[in-house]
């Protein structure tokens, strides 16, 4: 049985309503709960251990009811930011930059690391759809903390997603790229994304969970 | 110079397209939509109502835009609205076209149905500048103007003079959005002649 038990805010925009105009998939989410993204300071977010942030948050909002964030990070729980930050509301995360571009082959990307939840995935497959580059990320988050884990990062060496552990008692996913849940039923290797992201997160929960025990 | 409000959701793509210099010297107001009332539209002449708003602050707000055009102002509403606020509003969803330009014979569907309109005429737009693709359609109701159709049927753009005082100007498209997100020039194209229009052009 999964560890995580995943709560997702909802945008509440039509994109959200319709579920399809920009994901991968339209896969239907079984595993996640959503709520409206102005329930955040009120909603009991006591039975979830991972809050996923994706486009179409208000971040005014977020950066308001920060600590929100930072206590769900402190009871030892992981933040998932598939999100362009232009507030500073997650611990561990600079604000993104957009990636300069001189060509499409810029957005080109690899993985930071052997092992993660890239494995088998193929890079071009996940830069390009059907010849348009730059279809997973466009740009970065800036790494606060040295001791952050870069999972991927575009070839030049900027980083698109990466783990952060030092700064909160929790574990942040800073990632300026699309939302990981979303890459499922692709026709590619690209669907391997969402489900070994979550076997990671069972991982990670179980990691978590010994490290507050220990 | 007309005085521009846009209302702002606090997401990223609007908060990059709002705030990027060439676009903001035209706003008077930039109104962040969760504290919006409705002074602030005092004095204002146009409201940009843009993409992918929050529906139950929308929906909470839309009376107020109403009676901004009934008094006479002018209102813009960007992208889908698959919720019914705009005065005559017959949206329809349809798949999104993303790869027409891909495909045989390459379509864009559109079709530029009133070339006159001073909105081409003077140059601040042509139909390039308004080819992207498209989340659905409108249709329209007696006494509205479509200014560009889609070949299966229904508006990408039109005015209407007929439902307020004032004047509605809803659009499919959804540039706030795509701009806003680093996602496809044409977006920027379309808003660096539609802005200036609003704030100089005949209306």
């Amino acid at each position: 049985m999964s560890e995580y038990k995943i709560v997702k805010l909802d945008g509440g925009h039509a994109f959200s309503l319709e579920g399809r105009a920009m994901n991968v998939s339209n896969e239907p989410m079984d595993h996640v709960t959503f709520i409206d993204q102005y329930e955040i300071s009120t909603a009991d977010l006591s039975g979830f251990n991972v809050m996923v942030v994706t486009d179409f948050i208000d971040q005014e909002h977020l950066y308001e009811h920060k600590q929100v964030i930072a206590n769900f990070l402190n009871e030892g729980k992981i933040i998932i930011a598939n999100i362009h930050i232009f507030r500073p509301w997650l611990p561990g995360a600079g604000l993104f930059m957009p990636k300069e571009i001189r060509s499409h082959a810029d957005y080109v990307m690899e993985p930071a690391a052997e092992g993660t939840f890239y494995e088998g995935v193929d890079m071009m497959e996940l830069t390009y759809r059907k010849g348009v580059s730059g279809f997973y990320a466009r740009g970065s988050h800036p790494v606060v903390n040295k001791a952050s884990e870069i999972v991927l990062q575009f070839t030049d060496g900027t980083p698109i997603v990466f783990i952060d552990r030092t700064a909160t008692k929790g574990t942040v996913v800073a990632a300026s790229c699309r939302d990981f849940l979303t890459y499922a039923t692709g026709e590619n290797s690209t669907q391997l994304v969402a489900p070994q992201f979550l076997a990671w997160l069972d991982q990670e929960l179980l990691r978590l969970k010994e490290g507050s025990e220990a | 110079m007309r005085k521009i409000a846009v209302l702002y959701s606090g997401h990223a793509p609007h908060y990059v397209t709002f705030n990027t210099p060439k676009f903001k010297q035209y706003f008077e107001k930039i109104i962040y939509l969760p504290r919006f009332v409705e002074e602030d539209l005092e004095g204002m002449d146009v409201l940009i109502v843009p993409s992918q708003l929050h529906n139950k602050l929308l929906l909470e707000a839309a009376p107020a835009i109403r009676r901004f055009a009934d008094n006479g102002g002018v209102v813009v509403a960007f992208g889908p609205q698959p919720w019914q606020w705009i005065p005559g509003q017959n949206w329809e969803t349809r798949p999104t076209n993303f790869w027409w330009w891909l495909e045989k014979d390459a379509d864009s569907g559109l079709r530029m149905v009133a070339p006159g309109y001073p909105l081409f005429r003077d140059g601040f737009l042509d139909e390039a500048g308004c080819t992207w693709h498209q989340h659905g359609v409108f249709h329209l109701q007696e006494g509205m103007q479509s200014l560009i159709d889609m070949k299966d049927g229904g508006s990408l753009l039109y005015v209407d003079k007929v439902s307020s005082k004032g004047t509605w100007i809803v659009t499919t498209l959804d540039p706030d959005f795509h701009f806003g997100s680093y996602f496809m020039p044409a977006t920027e194209k379309f808003m660096d002649g539609f802005f200036p229009w609003l704030a100089f052009g005949e209306i």
